[in-house]
């Protein structure tokens, strides 16, 4: 008799089980290239991804991480992701030169965010001025950190003073720190803030006190994935603009979520939260003059010889 | 004639330090035998019957368990300044030129390089290989590349040449032509030769004396002049009385090769 | 006219090497792949010309050339030192055998970061970690080849009363040389390849950064420009040992 009940139960749920769900809840899946996880720039993909914004509009987004801006924008030439979710807009410059066409999709001004160079927290390092003579570590040529770190240099009168030495990943410039291959090294928040925090680390430069005007993570997509999928690029657009909306008006979730995805205490993401600027992650299209900046900064790199024309580089029609 | 080689109650035990052996092996039982100088002496016997162990310790390479061995009246300790050995498989050098390869013995003795050189050719010449001096091993034949080995020991010129069993790898022919080749550079150089062998029609065709030896642990069965007249040819090989010797060596031997047959002789 | 088999052998690896070219230099032109990802073969070739007339390839060529001929002398005393102790404490060989083993097996180049926290970033680091994977292969076959020398050599050498040194010298070093010169070929060749991957992931010089550097920046032409050029002098150079081994080995049966 038992025995009867449980086969019962179990082919109901069987049943169930194999029944498609309706069709106005399946979603599309779009793929979304984002450089590594533990940059600040990806925190509306995360928040929109929990909350369900993209959802709302159909859209199960799959963020692939890669290190680097550089493959985040091999990523949508080799058609391996539908968009590139946060590409450094010098980068798809530099692919754009090459003649992919590739177009970026929406970026946003704002002082450069997260991006800050520690030292240990003992260090007899206060100040820039403190840092002649030493050597400072960025992530890798043609990178944001490469190229700001020059900027600032330049701006300090330090740029013949100072050494500075490609380290890597922040995990890896702060190796580099502490076995004194270089003095300070290039960090992120919020995994910064954590040894912040932790007494570790104490900041020397911080980025956005030098860099107020700064193009730096922007929405790209190939031309021919553009023109097919309107519809779903202006979704995704929207529903990022919605997560950001979020971030300013619910900052205890958002450092909530923020935690979660990158495992790190909650104190550490409300800090990194403080840090943020107002005009962090939004969704527009940035002033001619940012962007040629940014087309200055990959000439500077050593990535391409001559400005483009910024039409063809820039699609601005999707935003909402 | 002095007794040049004496061979006094030697014995030799080898303690088991293998996992496949089932305890010691006495390869050599009591061995007595003299050589006098300018003699050819055989030691013939089964294979593995511990001949070859026997000529190491003639020759120094390795100590008697019992017993001694006398050279010229000096007990052997190690390997003599009077002997030089000549070995079975090939010991020539693949990296040196045949005239290197002879040059070993002497060079490693200190002698200088000019009169080195000069006694290496004159010895070359002796057994034969004259022109051969700049060749490497592997473009001579096997005899050849034994000549050198006998060479390289003539170089040093010992009194007494210890070979075991030189002329095992090569083929019946030439191992033949090789004997004829040995006898003529012995009886040019009249040293006192040692030699193991196997064969009994190489024993025969070589020596004045035969001491067949039996099975392990080895004794000295019996002792047999070979009244041959010298030179020895085909034709005085296939006397009646070589025969005769020839068989009278087979049944002794045959008792102790059947012996080294069974799974107890190894 | 008779054609001989080897003629035919190379004719046929020709045209497939053309075939495989023109096909990628198609896949590129006509946009199948992305530019940034492969360059067209034609593209490649004329960046190669441009960099031997160029300065970058050069200095890239010279650090990394500098680093490898450091590295492989310290493997050869090195590796040829402790050879040489494995093989007199057998003890000692049987004890660190399986170690070995495990080094030769398993991606040792990933403690590459030991010799940063020891060395900092630069050729230092890059020198050691080449040492430790090329030594290991001559360390290996010196004490190998020494073990492996015929036994009827060392009875001869005895015969003669040879001292250690002379025995050393003129018995075991020479008759161990082919199974000795294979350790040398493969420890160059792993110092070779090391010393370029730690310079590329490191980012420290030579060729390996030139490879890293142009990755970054998009040079695609330029990137394969770079890896051409490090597989062509990494197979000269291993022919060039090839070729001797050969000689060697074919002397020394």
């Amino acid at each position: 008799m038992k025995k009867c009940w449980i086969f019962l139960i179990g082919l109901m749920g069987l049943l169930t089980l194999s029944v498609p769900p309706p069709a106005s809840a399946q979603l599309r899946t779009v793929k979304i290239a984002l450089t590594s996880k533990e940059v600040l720039d990806n925190l509306p993909y995360f928040v929109g991804i929990k909350a369900g914004f993209f959802k709302e509009v159909g859209i199960d987004l799959e963020p692939s991480y890669f290190r680097g801006g550089g493959d985040v924008v091999r990523a949508i030439t080799t058609a391996a992701t539908d968009l590139a979710g946060s590409a450094a807009p010098s980068a798809v410059f530099i692919a754009a030169s090459k003649g992919e066409r590739i177009k970026v999709l929406s970026a946003n001004v704002a002082p450069l965010v997260g991006v800050v160079w520690v030292v240990r927290a003992e260090s007899p390092i206060r100040s820039t001025k403190d840092l002649k003579g030493k050597k400072v570590g960025f992530s890798s040529p043609g990178s944001v950190t490469h190229t700001t770190l020059e900027a600032i240099l330049k701006a300090e009168g330090l740029e013949k003073d100072v050494q500075i030495v490609r380290a890597g990943t922040p995990g890896e410039n702060w190796t580099a720190v502490n076995n004194g291959v270089v003095d300070a090294g290039w960090n992120v928040s919020p995994g910064v803030f954590n040894l912040i925090l932790k007494g570790e680390a104490r900041i020397v430069i911080n980025g956005s006190d030098y860099i107020k005007n700064y193009v730096q993570s922007s929405v790209a997509a190939m031309e021919d994935v553009i023109e097919k999928n309107q519809e779903m690029i202006r979704n995704v657009l929207r529903a990022r603009a919605k997560a950001v909306k979020f971030i300013w008006d619910n900052p205890q979730r958002t450092a909530a979520m923020w935690a979660e995805e990158l495992n790190l205490p909650v104190e550490v993401t409300r800090l990194a939260y403080q840090s943020l600027p107002k005009t962090a992650f939004v969704v527009a299209a940035p002033r001619t003059e940012d962007l040629q900046g940014s087309m200055r900064e990959a000439i500077g790199a050593g990535g391409m010889k001559e400005p483009l024309d910024l039409k063809k580089v820039t699609d601005f029609r999707l935003l909402p | 004639m002095e007794e040049l080689i004496s061979v006094k109650r030697v014995s030799k035990i080898f303690e088991d330090s293998g996992v496949n052996t089932g305890g010691s092996v006495e390869a050599v039982g009591k061995v007595d035998f003299q050589v006098r100088r300018g003699e050819f002496v055989s030691l013939l016997g089964p294979s593995g019957c511990g001949k070859s162990t026997l000529l190491d310790i003639v020759a120094g390479l390795e100590p008697p368990t019992s017993g001694e061995v006398l050279i010229a009246g000096q007990t052997v300790k190690g390997p003599h300044p009077k002997t030089a050995m000549v070995f079975q498989s090939m010991s020539v050098f693949p990296w040196r030129t045949a005239l290197e390869n002879v040059e070993f013995g002497i060079e490693l003795k200190g002698m200088e390089k000019k009169a080195r050189r000069e006694r290496a050719r004159q010895v070359t010449q002796l057994v034969g290989l004259a022109g051969f001096e700049d060749k490497y091993p592997s473009q001579l034949s096997g005899g050849m590349n034994q000549r050198l080995a006998i060479a390289r020991a003539l170089a040093l010129d010992p009194e007494i040449l210890l070979m075991d069993e030189p002329f095992g790898a090569l083929d019946e022919q030439t191992r033949f032509l090789m004997g004829l080749e040995l006898l003529r550079i012995w009886e040019k150089t009249r040293k006192t030769i040692l030699f193991v062998t196997h064969s009994i029609a190489e024993a025969i065709q070589l020596s004045d004396r035969v001491l067949v030896m039996s099975a392990r642990p080895s004794v000295i069965r019996e002792e047999i002049p070979i009244l041959l007249p010298r030179p020895r040819t085909i034709e005085t090989l296939t006397t009646d009385i070589a025969t005769q010797i020839e068989r009278r060596i087979w049944d002794i031997l045959k008792v102790e090769a059947t012996k080294g047959m069974t799974p107890d002789g190894r | 006219m008779a054609v001989s088999e080897q003629t035919k052998v190379r004719a046929g690896q020709a045209l497939a090497l053309l075939l495989f070219l023109g096909v990628l230099e198609w896949l590129v032109r006509k946009r199948f792949v992305s530019v940034l990802v492969l360059s067209s073969p034609s593209a490649v070739a004329m960046k190669m010309w441009e960099d031997l007339q160029g300065r970058e390839l050069w200095t890239s060529l010279q650090v990394t050339a500098l680093e490898f001929l450091l590295a492989a002398l310290i493997s050869l005393v090195v590796g040829s030192l402790f050879g040489v102790v494995f093989f007199h404490f057998r003890i000692l060989r049987s004890a660190l055998e399986p170690l070995l083993l495990a080094f030769y097996s398993a991606p040792t180049i990933l403690l590459y970061p030991v010799f940063l926290t020891l060395f900092g970033l630069g050729s230092p680091a890059v020198v050691s970690m080449a040492v430790v994977l090329g030594s290991i292969p001559i360390m290996v076959n010196v004490s190998v080849g020494l073990a492996g020398v015929e036994p009827i050599f060392v009875k001869l050498g005895r015969s003669l009363n040879a001292t250690p040194w002379l025995m050393f010298r003129k018995v075991m070093l020479p008759a161990a040389t082919p199974t000795i010169f294979t350790g040398l070929r493969l420890g160059f060749t792993y110092a070779l390849v090391a010393v370029i991957a730690v310079e590329f992931i490191t980012f420290s010089g030579g060729l390996g950064k030139l490879v890293s550097w142009r990755y970054f920046l998009f040079d695609t032409e330029g990137l394969f420009s770079a890896i051409a050029f490090i597989i062509l002098i990494a197979s000269l150079m291993n022919r060039l040992l090839q070729r001797t081994e050969n000689r060697i080995r074919k002397r020394w049966t």
